[in-house]
């Protein structure tokens, strides 16, 4: 969860300051609500040169809690974060899906549903 | 370092003090001193001297009635804050105010906000230590944020409770 | 309801100032991440799961029908139109945007409500009983002392840094309403022949990682001098309370660690050196705050109404709903009207803007204009006529408020968990949802009768699992979510904590638990015996062998 160590298989999440959103830095380093968008690290030494350039937006007060989760690769390649408590944040409350990102999108390959819990 | 006056709002006649750590002999430093609490108990001839000003520096949970010995004789107490969310130091210096009568001057050293500002006002503090001029400023706006309290604390301004019966407390008008 | 003066409302008005300086200071990037925080925490506004939370206070519980009205606006407007109602008598918005946080605020302070000191290690939202001014079981109304209490721990100068949340709770009856033994003050009105009116006092009560029933320090503290001691139990509690370690800077380890006579002993100390200064001016400014609450202009009623009895008569539906949800009012010919939010499967607290205006518009209508949240997530109109309560439970119908479960298995405690909250270790919601489905048959949840569930999603215990006749506490073993069940607890004037009944289940299994639990009661208990009463005669015992075997 929170304020993990730069491990290989993370990608770094953080929470827009204006909105409180959950968000996922991407490869150039900007933000993107989706988590499947997200770099996925391969290394440590790359976990952490993610969480120094996720620093800098801090720094820029763009976003606030800025920290590494764990991930693993779907079959398609793209990111999922490993724990229950991080799909959820990257989704939105399992009891209101009509809430959350999961309620804004229709195109992320999976749901909720689909992970075990 | 600045220094402000909480109640005059400029630093003019407030004394800068060297502190004395524990090997330091007193008689090598010209000017006002600031001591710790160990080294003045054990060390009380220090306060022999009787012209210079002598600051006592108290961490924020020092037990007052250890100060209270040596009150008399001392010109300052510095309370130190060491977390921001540290706050034994209000209750030190309200004690030190309205248990001990000590009328000399509290300064607030160490981690302390624009947000405690007001607090320490009321609390009974009469200056501050601040890393700089930018931190002066946002303390002296932030001294003027609130015009009504509701508690009756060691303040110089009337309460909301004041205001509304009319009265008035008579350690008020010193 | 108290109203507001002219000062009252300019500490808000400043304080929500102070707070737009700082909101816009760190929208622009002045204020780091480290400082604002301090800020947002002492205005209730959170970082949460997926979004900023913002807490706003109900002193006491007590709301109009414009503040319930502006609730509902600020839920359509601002957030995504429903709001949550916690066991602290506070309401939640779980999506509000940082940047429009002022505007809410102003918002709020428009209709003389605020979010001061809902977050942080401060004073927190003074409690009370929900059913003050109504029922019939209290000394006195105990909501002027909640509104002296709550303008004197508002904004502090010497307890705004505390080691750690500071709760109080305030009741003027017998029987406790407002878990007044778990909280850091808890305060009861009683009368005295001889001395009077006052007050006991209880200290160092609270759930939480290491659970503590309140001790009794004071028999008697004069009404007069409340302010005086409680100043004295917090300047006692600022100076000694634990501060290098969060899990044990609550008031009830300082309380535990010294025991509760040497601490009361510190108390009284201090009270005598505070005692000397006080002068007639809380008396004179109590007396101002009770006449600042509007008294209900109670008609002079019949305590029987026909009309009432007619409709019980011709209507089971309705028979059914008085005689669950009404309770007596102090008032003949009045009730007071409990409302569910508990409605089988839906969150628990969990209410939409909509209900909330039609909520309201009853209230206005038929309830002197008063509403009530109360500690266990549920709503209470507190003055009805019973010549109205037939029209009182259509609209209530039509609202989907008028579920006929309090006191019962489905009412059930639950905090926000893994859903919501970003200390949480499991989901709750779910498992509420779940259990309470488990009782949707009427016939199966009469037959149970008074039964406490709590749920909570960590050791914070938000959700009183302690308290619970069931508690329920979510953990998290290796990535999956786990529930630990315990029995036994109350929250009630018999205040109790809860017994483990040893390993954990997963999310199936506690479900079923409960199920198993309950069914042990129904073959044990005797005529009459609720929940509670059965596991306090026959002990854990026979629950633990039907939960894990006698092996
Ligand atoms: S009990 Fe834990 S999970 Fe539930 S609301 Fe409190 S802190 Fe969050």
């Amino acid at each position: 969860m929170s304020n993990l160590k730069p491990q290989p298989s993370q990608i770094v999440t953080a929470n827009e300051i204006g909105t409180g959103a959950v968000v996922f830095m991407t490869a150039e380093g900007t933000w993107t609500f989706d988590v499947t968008a997200a770099c996925l690290s391969e290394t440590a030494a790359e976990s952490e040169a993610m969480l120094a350039l996720a620093q800098t937006s801090n720094n820029r007060s763009e976003v606030e809690l800025v920290c590494l989760i764990a991930a693993q690769r779907l079959p398609d390649g793209r990111p999922w974060p490993v724990h229950p408590r991080e799909v959820i944040r990257a989704l939105g409350p399992t009891v209101r899906h009509d809430l959350g990102y999961q309620a804004d999108i229709k195109n992320t390959s999976r749901t909720l549903t689909d992970v075990s819990l | 370092m600045e220094l402000l006056d909480l109640r005059r709002l400029s630093s003019a006649r407030l004394l800068s003090y060297s502190h004395v750590t524990a090997d330091d002999a007193v008689a090598d430093i010209t000017g006002p001193v600031l001591i710790d609490l160990d080294r003045l108990e054990g060390d009380p001839e220090v306060l022999d001297d009787q012209v210079r000003p002598i600051g006592l520096l108290a961490a924020g949970d020092a037990d007052s009635t250890r100060i209270v010995p040596f009150l008399s004789r001392l010109s300052l107490i510095a309370v130190q804050f060491p977390k921001f969310s540290d706050g034994r130091g209000f209750s030190l210096a309200y004690r030190l105010r309205r248990d001990h009568g000590f009328e000399g001057d509290i300064r607030a050293v160490g981690a302390v906000l624009g947000d405690h500002a007001d607090f320490l006002l009321r609390t009974g503090f009469s200056s501050v230590e601040l890393p700089n001029n930018a931190a002066v400023e946002t303390f002296k706006k932030r001294l003027d944020l609130y015009s009504i309290r509701y508690q009756d604390a060691h303040d110089l301004r009337p309460t909301a409770s004041e205001l509304r019966h009319g009265q008035s407390r008579g350690h008020l008008a010193s | 309801m108290y109203l507001y003066d002219e000062y009252d409302k300019s500490v808000v008005r400043q304080r929500i100032a102070d707070f737009r300086d700082a909101t816009e200071r760190r929208l622009s990037g002045v204020l780091s991440e480290e400082e604002f925080k301090l800020v947002r925490q002492m205005n209730g506004v959170y970082l949460q799961l997926h979004a900023y939370m913002l807490r706003v206070a109900i002193p006491y519980g007590s709301l109009n029908s414009r503040q319930l009205h502006r609730l509902a606006h600020i839920a359509r407007v601002y957030d995504k139109g429903y709001g949550h109602f916690t066991t602290r008598q506070n309401i939640q918005f779980n999506w509000p945007q940082l940047q429009q946080m002022p505007d809410i605020l102003e918002e709020l302070a428009g209709v003389d409500m605020h979010a001061i000191q809902t977050s942080g290690n401060v004073i927190r939202n003074i409690t009370a009983d929900h059913f003050a001014g109504a029922t019939a079981d209290e000394v006195d109304d105990p909501r002027p002392i909640a509104e002296l209490i709550r303008q004197w721990s508002t904004l502090h100068p010497e307890f705004s840094f505390l080691p750690r949340k500071f709760k109080i709770a305030v009741t003027a009856s017998a029987k406790d309403r407002t878990a007044v033994k778990f909280h850091d003050i808890g305060l009861v009105l009683h009368e005295d022949q001889t001395s009077g009116r006052g007050f006991k006092v209880y200290v160092g009560g609270g759930l939480g990682r290491t659970p503590f029933v309140g001790h009794k320090i004071r028999e008697f503290v004069p009404e007069a001098q409340l302010l005086a001691y409680i100043e004295a139990i917090l300047r006692t509690y600022n100076e000694l309370g634990r501060r290098d370690n969060a899990f044990k800077a609550r008031i009830k380890i300082l309380v535990h660690e010294m025991g509760a006579d040497a601490f009361g002993e510190l108390v009284e100390q201090e009270f005598s050196r505070i005692q000397p200064m006080v002068d007639d001016l809380p008396t004179k400014e109590l007396e101002r705050i009770r006449q600042r609450f509007i008294t209900p202009d109670f008609a002079d009623l019949s305590d029987t109404d026909l009309g009432l009895e007619r409709a019980k008569a011709e209507d089971p539906e309705f028979k059914r709903w008085v005689s669950r949800n009404c309770s007596t009012h102090k008032i003949p010919g009045y009730a007071i009207v409990g409302v569910s939010l508990k409605d089988h499967g839906a969150i628990p607290g969990d209410i939409t803007a909509e209900a909330m205006d039609q909520l309201a518009e009853l209230g206005k209508l038929y309830s002197h204009d008063e509403i009530r949240a109360t500690h266990e997530q549920n709503l209470v109109l507190p003055h009805v006529k019973k010549r109205d309560l037939y029209v009182v439970w259509r609209g209530l119908q039509a609202a989907g408020l008028a579920t006929t479960n309090l006191g019962q298995a489905s009412d059930i405690i639950s905090c926000p968990g893994l859903d919501y909250c970003v200390l949480a270790n499991a989901r709750s919601i779910p498992i509420a949802q779940a259990i309470a489905q488990r009782f949707a048959d009427r016939k199966r949840e009469d037959l149970v009768g008074a039964l406490k569930i709590r749920i909570s999603g960590c050791i914070n215990a938000c959700g009183h699992h302690h308290a619970g006749h069931i508690g329920i506490l979510g953990v998290d073993r290796k990535g999956e979510e786990m529930y630990q069940l315990s029995l036994g607890g109350s929250g009630a004037e018999d205040a109790a904590i809860s017994q483990s009944t040893g390993r954990g289940f997963d999310a199936d299994g506690i479900v079923d638990a409960v199920d198993t639990v309950v069914g042990i009661y129904l073959d044990h208990r005797h005529e009459g015996e609720n929940f509670l009463e059965a596991y306090r005669r026959i002990g854990p015992q026979p629950f633990k062998e039907a939960l894990y075997g006698t092996a």
